[in-house]
């Protein structure tokens, strides 16, 4: 019975909530009703995020059991436990909260960061070593193009880059790229939530 | 057999039926006497030995033995049986003479007791009234006929044609032409062979049952010694090397390719890491920072941030995530030195875990100088869990939303900074700092409807890109842009201060210069790797042909 009652029932709940948030979009009168629907969704929002962490959790933990690089797992968990801890403690804003923040995960994002732009750097290097079809050369010839337009190379401003073709590459190609590619996003959201609203789509199940 | 015509049949048989009767006529001499002795039946003598079996057969169905002895129960012959090879003891008996047909005189006991009547057993299968109503007449008729069924093939007393010959009025009529007066073709397809195997063994002039094509012949010997000309020679010890070099291990190879492959990783490595590096701890200044006019969506921030009254209430999305910090933090740095010039009231906010850390150590790392900054005099109303929707409800009502920080037991709308705020469009100005072009795309796409006063973005250089559409929109739905460590030299240079990135410029040119310049020597470099293989493999094709 309740296998035969949910699916019509999730159903139709989501597709009321759209509903509502839709018309409330249109007539102001619905506002308060309508905040008060996404406070719920930013609750639920909030109870996925300690969700993920369970789950992670429960993952690393399984995989030091059965002796799968336990000591990575064992790292990971140690570390979330005692981030956990002292932030559910003191709070985010605390001060050994924002030392392991501005020490630990800063630097490391960062740094990883900047191995990624001599990577990339070496990767362009060494790209026509592993191929050289004519895909490869529009790529580098972009490639020299945009930087030459990015700003003085050795100190020297090259005006014919950084003054004319830079910007027409910019504010003419990218953008006429980008715009025809914002369009396609929107028209498939705009289609999704059709589906979702009709009852044709049903991601929560059912 | 009947026949219906007046024709002489053995007149109409083909010629070569006829030399196989002359044939066999000579090979078995007719006996003289052989009609009026007659021969006895073969199986008449198995029946003193009949099996009891039998003779219960026979005495059921009350057949007389003497039956198959009358004319009636005559071995009707089947059509090619005159072709058929005649045994000795019964050519005599059965071989029709064309010239005198008196079979129906021979007496019905010559015929062999093998032949049994066939023309009997379907009358046994006929229904009772069928039975009734003709049996009786058609087996007397048959009887009184019996005689008489043997038509003979030339009757007597009518005159004999001659098959093929034409009246001559019937000559006169036909067309013209010369037409062979007998088959021609007979020659051809029967040759004068005589059949050595098979039913047709002994008889000439008939198709071969073994024909040559199937007749086995023992198979050649070849030799086993393969014999090779020079050149083939030349091209098998060529394979033969090729095969010799696949098979060897390809260790060496693969070290001498290693090696060039990770002294160049390392080469590019340091010379970028010098790049950068050297400018910075010179602290260089000696590239030239853009000119005024060159990034005009950067002095739109400049113009709108120093309009603003004094003590202006300023909204900051700081969605920056930590990984891009190091580059957005000069263009940061320059904008909120700004609006902390124009004594606005910063309030903070961010839809990203970190970004209330990244904010708070921007602001201690780049700003703590200023008094606001030094005083505590900004609100940070920390993380905005939910994402897009979150961001809905928050810039529908700013004050119902779940913030983080009321978790911490605070309330930041009774600040002097919030009171006055109740809805988004109370904040003189929204900047979007962010790192990620869909984040800004959200605050973006989300809030220009309910930002009366306008959108500005910080953004780090890989977002801009993405973020012009709306910079060149109709209307506007970002005022201004500042991005990257060009934005933030720009906007240094705008109001005429060296900050952050002024100290960060020289190293950005060497850095690009040197990004440039490796790119362009690793490619001729893998051009070069890449002709000295194909020159080798040039070489050696041409050795093996």
């Amino acid at each position: 019975m309740n296998l035969r009652l949910r699916t019509p029932f999730s159903a139709a709940v989501a597709i009321a909530i759209g509903l509502i948030v839709l018309v409330s979009l249109l007539f102001p009168d619905f506002t308060d009703l309508r905040n008060r629907i996404l406070n719920w969704a930013i609750l639920l929002a909030a109870v996925a995020l300690l969700l993920g962490f369970a789950n992670l959790f429960q993952v690393h933990f399984q995989k030091m059991r059965h002796g799968e690089k336990p000591v990575y797992s064992l790292i990971l968990l140690a570390g979330m436990l005692v981030t956990f801890i002292i932030t559910f403690w003191e709070g985010s804003q605390g001060f050994t909260a924002s030392w392991i923040f501005n020490s630990i995960q800063l630097p490391i994002e960062t740094s990883l960061m900047a191995v990624l732009a001599i990577s990339l750097t070496i990767a362009a290097a060494r790209l026509f070593q592993q191929r050289k079809d004519l895909m490869s050369i529009v790529f580098l010839v972009t490639l020299f193009v945009l930087l030459l337009s990015s700003g003085p190379l050795f100190g020297i401003e090259l005006p014919l880059f950084t003054r004319t073709i830079g910007p027409y590459v910019n504010n003419f190609l990218s953008v006429g790229a980008l715009r025809g590619l914002l369009i396609g996003v929107s028209i498939g959201t705009l289609a999704t939530g059709l589906r979702i609203l009709l009852g044709a789509d049903r991601p929560y199940g059912g | 057999m009947s026949y219906h015509s007046n024709q002489d049949p053995e007149k109409n048989l083909p010629d070569w039926l006829k030399a196989l009767r002359r044939q066999q006529s000579k090979e078995t001499p007719q006996p003289k006497g052989a009609k009026s002795e007659p021969p006895k039946p073969a199986a008449q003598e198995p029946d003193e030995e009949e099996p009891n079996w039998l003779r219960e057969i026979r005495e059921r169905y009350g057949r007389p033995e003497t039956k198959q002895e009358t004319p009636g129960t005559e071995e009707t012959e089947s059509p090619l049986s005159d072709t058929q090879p005649i045994p000795a003891s019964r050519a005599v008996e059965t071989r029709p003479k064309p010239s005198k047909p008196k079979l129906a005189e021979e007496p019905p006991a010559e015929e062999p007791v093998i032949a049994e009547p066939q023309a009997e057993t379907p009358q046994r299968d006929f229904p009772d009234w069928l039975d009734d109503l003709g049996e009786p007449e058609v087996g007397e008729e048959k009887q009184e006929e019996g005689a008489d069924t043997h038509i003979p093939a030339f009757p007597q007393g009518s005159e004999e044609l001659t098959p093929g010959e034409l009246p001559s009025w019937l000559q006169a009529i036909r067309p013209g032409g010369a037409f062979p007066q007998e088959d021609t073709r007979s020659g051809e397809m029967l040759p004068g062979v005589q059949e050595t195997a098979g039913p047709l063994a002994g008889l000439s002039d008939v198709l071969t049952a073994e024909p040559e094509a199937i007749q086995s012949v023992k198979p050649p010997i070849y030799s086993a010694r393969l014999e090779l000309t020079d050149s083939q020679s030349r091209h098998v010890a060529a394979f033969k090397k090729l095969l010799d070099e696949e098979g060897r291990p390809k260790e060496d190879l693969g070290r001498r390719a290693a090696l060039p492959a990770r002294l160049l990783n390392s080469f590019l490595g340091a010379a970028l890491i010098l790049a950068v590096l050297l400018p910075l701890l010179n602290q260089s200044q000696l590239v030239p920072r853009p000119e005024p006019d060159f990034l005009p969506e950067s002095a739109e921030v400049f113009n709108r941030i120093d309009t603003l009254p004094a003590a202006a209430p300023v909204l900051i999305a700081f969605d920056l995530q930590p990984t891009l910090y190091g580059e957005t933090k000069a263009a940061a740095s320059a904008v909120f030195a700004h609006l902390l010039d124009r004594q606005a009231r910063l309030v903070f906010i961010s839809t990203q875990p970190t970004g209330p850390a990244v904010a708070e150590r921007l602001l201690q790392e780049e700003l703590a100088t200023l008094p606001a900054i030094a005083t505590g005099d900004y609100t940070n109303l920390g993380y905005l869990s939910g994402g897009m929707a979150a961001l809905r409800s928050f810039l529908s009502d700013p004050r119902s939303a779940a913030l983080s920080v009321t978790a911490l037991g605070m309330n930041p709308w009774t600040s002097s900074t919030l009171e006055s705020i109740n809805s988004v469009s109370n904040f003189a100005l929204v900047v979007i700092v962010s790192s990620n072009a869909d984040d800004a795309r959200i605050w973006i796409e989300q809030g220009a409807a309910e930002l009366p006063n306008g959108l500005i973005a910080v953004t780090s250089a890989q977002a801009a890109p993405l973020l012009r559409p709306y910079l060149l929109s109709q209307p506007q739905t970002l005022q201004g842009l500042v991005s990257g460590v060009q934005g933030a030299v720009f906007y240094e240079r705008l109001r005429s201060l060296d900050g952050t990135g002024r100290a960060m410029w020289d190293s950005y040119s060497y850095g690009l210069g040197a990004i440039l310049l490796l790119i362009l020597l690793g490619g001729l470099y893998g051009r070069l790797i890449h002709m000295r293989p194909e020159k080798e493999t040039t070489t050696v094709s041409n050795r093996a042909n």
